[in-house]
């Protein structure tokens, strides 16, 4: 028997097991709902949920699958996040002509990327929220181009615009996809890249940009019961100016409770985050995890998700964020 | 293992689990439970519109009160199970204000009857939607305690201490209520408010000695509930208006069901009453209404009417129960057409 069929095992026991249990205060909610009751703003909930995010060594087929799966159980995570390893055709942007060769990608472009989602969805929608990762039209440029295409956008937005639009228009494709397909919503992750070399209050970003970069959110909210903005990293002068995005949970590149406490304020839609994805959640020791967690939980925002503000390391070990994520589950009943 | 076979054993056994198959395609969420929760995003408008009605049923507890709710629930599509609240406290002998010093803490025991419908009916539907029992209000079990034809205002103004007393023990037995039934089953509650509407007590007896022991049901609802409603009750003595109705908005509670009439004529505006509550609202029909009265047809249009003006997040219901003789088609074919509703009308 292998992996993969033992997985599916272990999951149908677990959903039996749960279904025998009679006493319904001993029952632990599905991780769907866990992540759904933080939507009520009006308490906190009694079962705070987390998640922490990696790439796995496997981009598409039945490993891809397996190792997703592998890292759910492994972690205890309350969202089963698809990783995006889709890579755009390759163009040499220079000039301002190169920016027509952008192209809209079709639904079947992203085909491998979907069999992921699809196997998954398969396999664990009773058991999780399946959020696959969504990348911005920059990202995908710089994928596509190089990080120097920033430089070519500078010089000439207007003809960058038509290209964001198609990259834009390809993301919708893979977003609807997806969602015929099996995903709940989608971790949308909005800008992706060098903020502080365009500048926010720049005209690249504000007038030609920002539409495109926002239109995926728009597209995820219209199609998905439930998204999470990512606000990718960087240099941001003002982050309340993302509020006008939609996406019923917000994650950003801050880890600061008091900066957080205030997103909550703003956004008005509960956070997923609280951990540096490079400090002590990586480098120190559990207890030390545990008191930046009881930090977040006493002075942050009412309404989270423990996460990270990015993809934690590929090498971080599972039963390290299985004892993070426990630790969260419980806090509540353990500090009261 | 062949990837086929490893397939259909996974179907067999969540099949055997009695999980609900869920189509891919579907625009919301899985179940009855997630579409309520889905409501509490108010980031956005909720497309899928939840929808409840609630009528008194012909038996009150036992299995056959089990059953109408299970009737009622299954005919109507109706998207949470509310537990009817059939259980009266004993009368005492109340004469003189004095008097309402007799009334005592009920313990869990004495509401075993209505904890065993919820507990049925949680094994019933636990994970395909929210249980979700009446809680009266302590106001409410004064009056049951005082029984019929006698003048509680008046009884409440002749030793306000005592009466403050009285409702403190009401208030402490529904805590006593809430708890066994959330051991027993319950998802949250739908805590009924009474007495803050400026007519059923004078103001000061409801600030002084009624409101912190109204509230400190919610309060219980909130710290041991998942998800809760509440329900602020006008029956026959209506608020004077709007902002006396938000002066409510301490009051912990997932969702507020709002009645829809004031006494100076004026009108609740659903999109104000979330903005100002902060919270989804539930309602929107008047009890008596085009809901009771009118045909299908007519119903749809008050439908219409209602969800043209409805709050961003909302539930369609009605302000209160509806009567025990509404036809269930009825209710059925307008909670159908609400769940569709933002969908079909862009």
């Amino acid at each position: 028997m292998n992996k993969y069929t033992l997985s599916i095992l272990s999951l149908s026991a677990l959903v039996l097991a749960s279904c025998s249990t009679t006493k319904h205060d001993e029952v632990q909610p599905n991780k769907r709902e866990l992540i759904e009751r933080v939507l009520d703003q009006s308490k906190a909930p009694e079962i705070i949920p987390a998640a922490f995010f990696h790439h796995f060594p496997d981009k598409f087929g039945p490993k891809a699958v397996e190792e997703h799966i592998a890292f759910f159980h492994a972690t205890g995570n309350d969202i089963l996040k698809v990783q995006y390893e889709t890579l755009p055709p390759q163009w040499e942007i220079k000039t301002a002509e190169d920016f027509s060769k952008v192209e809209i990608l079709p639904e079947e472009y992203f085909e491998p990327q979907l069999q992921v989602i699809e196997e998954l969805a398969k396999q664990l929608k009773d058991s999780a929220l399946i959020i696959p990762t969504v990348y911005s039209p920059l990202l995908i440029l710089h994928q596509a181009a190089g990080k120097e295409v920033d430089e070519v956008i500078k010089k000439y937005p207007t003809a960058a615009e038509p290209a964001f639009e198609k990259l834009a228009k390809s993301i919708e494709n893979y977003i609807r996809a997806a969602r015929k397909r099996g995903a709940d919503g989608f971790y949308v992750s909005s800008h992706g890249g060098n903020i502080e070399f365009f500048g926010q209050d720049s005209e690249v970003w504000t007038k030609y940009l920002r539409k495109w970069d926002k239109y995926i959110s728009e597209v995820a909210d219209s199609v998905a019961p439930l998204n999470i903005l990512h606000i990718c990293g960087g240099e941001y002068e003002n982050l309340d100016a993302w509020a006008d995005y939609p996406g019923t949970i917000i994650n950003l590149p801050e880890f600061d409770v008091n900066k957080l406490r205030h997103a909550q304020e703003v956004f008005k839609r509960p956070i997923l985050g609280g951990l540096d994805h490079r400090g002590v959640l990586i480098n120190g020791t559990l207890e030390e995890v545990y008191a930046q967690v009881d930090s977040v939980l006493t002075k942050g925002p009412k309404n989270i998700i423990i996460g990270a503000n990015c993809t934690v390391p590929d090498s971080t070990a599972s039963d390290r964020l299985h004892a993070i994520v426990e630790y969260v589950h419980n806090w509540r009943q353990t500090h009261k | 293992m062949k990837k086929i076979q490893v397939k259909t054993i996974a179907i067999a056994l969540l099949a055997v689990a009695g999980v609900q198959t869920i189509s891919a395609q579907s625009q919301v969420a899985n179940n009855k439970r997630e579409r309520i929760l889905q409501v509490l995003d108010q980031s956005r408008h909720n497309e899928y519109v939840p929808a409840a009605f609630f009528l008194h049923f012909e038996n009150k507890l036992g299995r056959k009160a089990v059953q109408d709710h299970k009737d009622f629930y299954r005919a109507t599509n109706m998207d949470f199970v509310k537990v009817f609240y059939e259980i009266a406290v004993p009368q005492i002998d109340i004469q003189k204000g004095k008097d309402w010093e007799k009334v005592p803490v009920y313990g869990e025991d004495f509401f075993e009857p209505q904890v065993a419908v919820i507990e049925d009916l949680a094994k019933e539907f636990n994970g395909e939607a929210f249980i979700l029992p009446t809680v009266y209000s302590p106001l409410a079990l004064a009056h049951q305690t005082l029984g019929r034809g006698k003048d509680l205002k008046k009884l409440a103004e002749q030793d306000p201490k005592a009466f403050g007393q009285a409702i403190k023990n009401l208030s402490l037995s529904i805590e006593n209520y809430l708890r066994a039934a959330r051991k027993r089953g319950a998802d949250g509650f739908y805590v009924s408010s009474q007495g803050g509407d400026g007519n059923s007590l004078s103001p000061k007896i409801w600030k002084e000695q009624v409101r912190q022991w109204d509230k400190h049901v919610s309060e219980v609802a909130n710290e041991i509930g998942e998800i809760n409603i509440l329900h602020i009750c006008d029956y026959g003595t209506p608020f004077k208006n709007a902002e006396a109705l938000y002066a409510f908005a301490d009051y912990p509670a997932s969702i507020i069901n709002v009645p829809l009439n004031f006494s100076d004529g004026s009108t609740l505006n659903l999109k104000e009453a979330q903005q100002r509550f902060g919270r989804p609202i539930f309602g929107g029909l008047e009890r008596l209404g085009i809901i009771a009265k009118g045909s299908v047809e007519e119903a749809k249009k008050e439908v219409d009417k209602v969800l043209q003006n409805a709050s961003p997040n909302f539930i369609l219901g009605a302000d209160c129960t509806v009567p025990g003789d509404t036809d269930w088609d009825k209710l059925r074919a307008v909670i159908d057409y609400a769940h569709t509703w933002r969908q079909t009308h862009k």
